[in-house]
């Protein structure tokens, strides 16, 4: 998992509203707001920092630095995130 | 999170010019009866040459976003204008400049149920609509008021027709 690279589907529109992030998935040609994604302030930082070249681990170093929390609650966050993500389509390993 | 007219505007802009469609619900009622508030409308990328009268786009009016038909084609200086309106508002829109249009509405759900706006009836209702559209704020109140008056004889026909036998057995609940 820690050594896992992630990258967005290309796929996903998305815009940064304020401190969230709010994204739509095309599927099957049609882009659907019914069924928007809304980020909060650490999964829209852990979007951001996905770019199909990190590792998690160093999402992970990158979120402890940011939000001033502990290793294990950025382990935790980070994998709850990535997995809603990848449930959504919104990212794919690489 | 509410996504802002400027947000739902970008991400409309960016799914439509990839070539993609957009499904959204849609809120007001300046296209009411056509368009309900909550209907759900899927928008295809279109461009002004392709656009027909009666046709239903989604534009950006000011800093408004909206579905409206089209109710005229005009010309000026080799360029295109579309003049737009609410099927239930009394005045037209402003001129459309080409880089306001979006795309075109080519379905409406409600109740489950999905209207093709791109079909031989639906062009000739759009068509038909267009024609009205001038007179629609005195053709749809006196409509709304006929559809109300063939409902209720309807309902009390339907009563005169249940027999009391059939009432009172309803009413037993044994």
């Amino acid at each position: 998992m820690q050594e896992t690279t992630y990258q967005k589907d290309p796929n996903i529109v998305f815009r940064k509203i304020a401190d969230e992030v709010i994204l739509v998935l095309i599927k099957q040609d049609v882009g659907d707001f019914q069924s928007v994604y809304t980020l909060n302030e650490v999964a829209a930082r852990i979007w951001e920092l996905i770019d199909g070249e990190r590792k998690v681990k160093e999402i992970k170093d990158k979120i402890v630095e940011e939000f001033e929390v502990t290793p294990e609650e950025a382990e935790k966050d980070l994998a709850e995130s990535l997995q809603k993500l990848e449930k959504f389509e919104g990212i794919k390993e690489v | 999170m509410n996504c802002g007219t400027i947000e739902f505007l970008e991400l409309s802009n960016e799914i439509l010019s990839r070539g993609s469609c957009l499904r959204f619900r849609a809120r007001g009622g300046s296209m009411s009866p056509f368009i309900r508030d909550g209907d759900v409308l899927k928008v295809k990328p279109a461009e002004v040459s392709e656009i027909k009268l009666g046709d239903v786009i989604f534009c950006r009016t000011g800093n408004r976003i909206v579905a409206h038909r089209v109710i005229k084609k005009v010309s000026e200086n080799g360029k295109g204008f579309l003049v737009t309106k609410g099927d239930s508002s009394p005045n037209s829109d402003e001129p459309l400049h080409p880089e306001d249009l979006l795309g075109k509405v080519v379905t409406v759900e409600r109740n489950g149920l999905s209207l093709r706006f791109d079909g031989r009836v639906a062009r000739l209702i759009n068509l038909l609509l267009t024609k009205i559209s001038p007179f629609s704020r005195w053709i749809y109140p006196v409509l709304r008021k006929v559809k109300h008056m063939l409902s209720l004889g309807y309902q009390h026909f339907n009563r005169r027709k249940q027999s009391p036998f059939t009432t009172n057995q309803s009413q037993g609940g044994v």
